[in-house]
């Protein structure tokens, strides 16, 4: 916070300084947008849809449309402030459009998503439709007050996640590499794996097995998605 | 079949066949139990433990088997060849960097009976790490058996249709979705 406070204190000129006019404020905060944003409030009617972007700064009235080169979070904080301040000087006017057709969901009344399409105990890490819908494009979990998520299905999500980046099943949701970063050409290529609970390299070996009555098991698979539907007479085999 | 003459039949029964499965991302235990049920004749109604009726088995991509969990990290093969001094324990992720074929070897070879056939079937399985199979053992092939693990796939494997056809859960606060032009009043 103090952070915050001291940057908009040294970017608010003292009452000595020149005031800037509300057109190169508007540009200022154009510039910060089509740096930062390509934004849009998606979806329903609940919420008003904005779009942004760079028309000609003098001109006010007219379509914009803003291009990005990167999405972060301070970027959309920032986006965010932008437009509330803009929406409440009354220099954009929401429109609500109506959306297009969609599937509705056969039990609307939920407040998690996954119980809205019962898909309670239906998922697994191979569902990669499903859970890339609750992953950034770095591949980290969105946030459970952004989802919607109850806790569990968020823990029983982000498990999903986990196993299916071990599994390599989400390519082209990696972290980015630092700019003129080049990779070392490994030596070994990666083992394919499938069902991994824990970290790579967080894992022992298991020297001494022990006893059949003492043995220990390496676990597959995790044991928060042991009610799932199963539809072999075969149970579920955790540990291995 | 009931149109085969006597000898033709005979000969169809108690042939040895070569048989080939493809172990890329399949567990390599499950491939072992099947190789090991071919390699002793156990798929055949004619069957007996001493009557040698066994078929040829050949698995190719063993360098690209996949175990599930972490028992690349946590699976340790053992041996000990009675000197002092020399216990070794590998991991299986350092077994199959030294050689590819060794975890689908001792696995099959842990399946088989343990008797002196035994040998025999392990003669009889062809290993290769990769794809890449001599003329003559191509050349004998007569089937392919089906893979025991479903391969999941990719994010990227899927089509944009099927990606489309997919309901979204949720209302995303997401940029890269497409929308309509808004007029702006100011």
């Amino acid at each position: 916070m103090r952070k915050r406070e001291r940057a908009r204190r040294r970017a608010r000129p003292g009452r000595e300084g020149v005031r800037k006019g509300g057109r190169e404020r508007m540009k200022e905060r154009h510039l910060l947008l089509c740096r930062w944003v390509k934004f849009h409030i998606a979806g329903s009617a609940i919420y008003p849809r904005f779009l942004i972007g760079q028309g000609a700064v003098n001109t006010h009235c007219g379509y914009y449309e803003c291009h990005h080169s990167c999405i972060t979070p301070s970027g959309f904080r920032q986006a965010g402030k932008c437009l509330k301040r803009l929406f409440l000087m009354n220099e954009i006017e929401g429109v609500i459009e109506p959306t297009s057709e969609r599937p509705q969901p056969p039990n609307p009344t939920a407040s998690c998503p996954i119980y809205r399409w019962n898909l309670q105990n239906k998922y697994n890490y191979t569902d990669v439709l499903l859970l890339s819908q609750f992953i950034r494009s770095d591949g980290g979990m969105l946030p459970q007050r952004i989802t919607g998520l109850c806790a569990q299905e968020h823990t029983k999500i982000a498990i999903c996640v986990q196993m299916a980046h071990r599994a390599g099943l989400l390519p082209d949701h990696k972290p980015p590499l630092p700019v003129g970063h080049v990779p070392k050409p490994k030596s070994n290529p990666p083992l394919n794996r499938y069902l991994t609970r824990y970290s790579v390299n967080s894992v022992k070996p298991i020297y001494k097995t022990g006893l059949k009555w003492c043995k220990k098991r390496m676990s597959v698979g995790h044991s928060a998605l042991k009610n799932n539907v199963r539809y072999s007479p075969k149970p579920l085999y955790i540990k291995h | 079949m009931s149109s085969f003459s006597r000898s033709a039949q005979q000969w169809a029964t108690f042939a040895r066949s070569w048989l080939l499965i493809d172990a890329r991302m399949q567990p390599p235990g499950k491939i072992a139990s099947v190789c090991s049920v071919r390699l002793q004749g156990k798929h055949k109604p004619i069957y007996h433990p001493l009557s040698d009726i066994g078929d040829h088995v050949v698995v190719m991509n063993t360098r690209h088997i996949a175990f599930s969990g972490n028992k690349w990290e946590q699976k340790v093969y053992s041996s000990h060849t009675g000197y002092p001094g020399s216990f070794k324990q590998l991991t299986a992720a350092q077994m199959h960097q030294k050689d590819p074929t060794a975890i689908i070897k001792l696995a099959v070879y842990g399946m088989l009976p343990k008797n002196l056939t035994r040998r025999t079937m392990m003669q009889r399985l062809q290993l290769f790490p990769d794809d890449l199979l001599p003329d003559d053992i191509l050349r004998n092939l007569t089937e392919e058996l089906p893979q025991p693990r479903e391969i999941p796939r990719k994010l990227s494997e899927y089509t944009q249709e099927e990606r489309d056809a997919f309901p979204m859960l949720w209302t995303p606060f997401r940029a890269e979705l497409r929308c309509r032009p808004v007029r702006m009043v100011c």
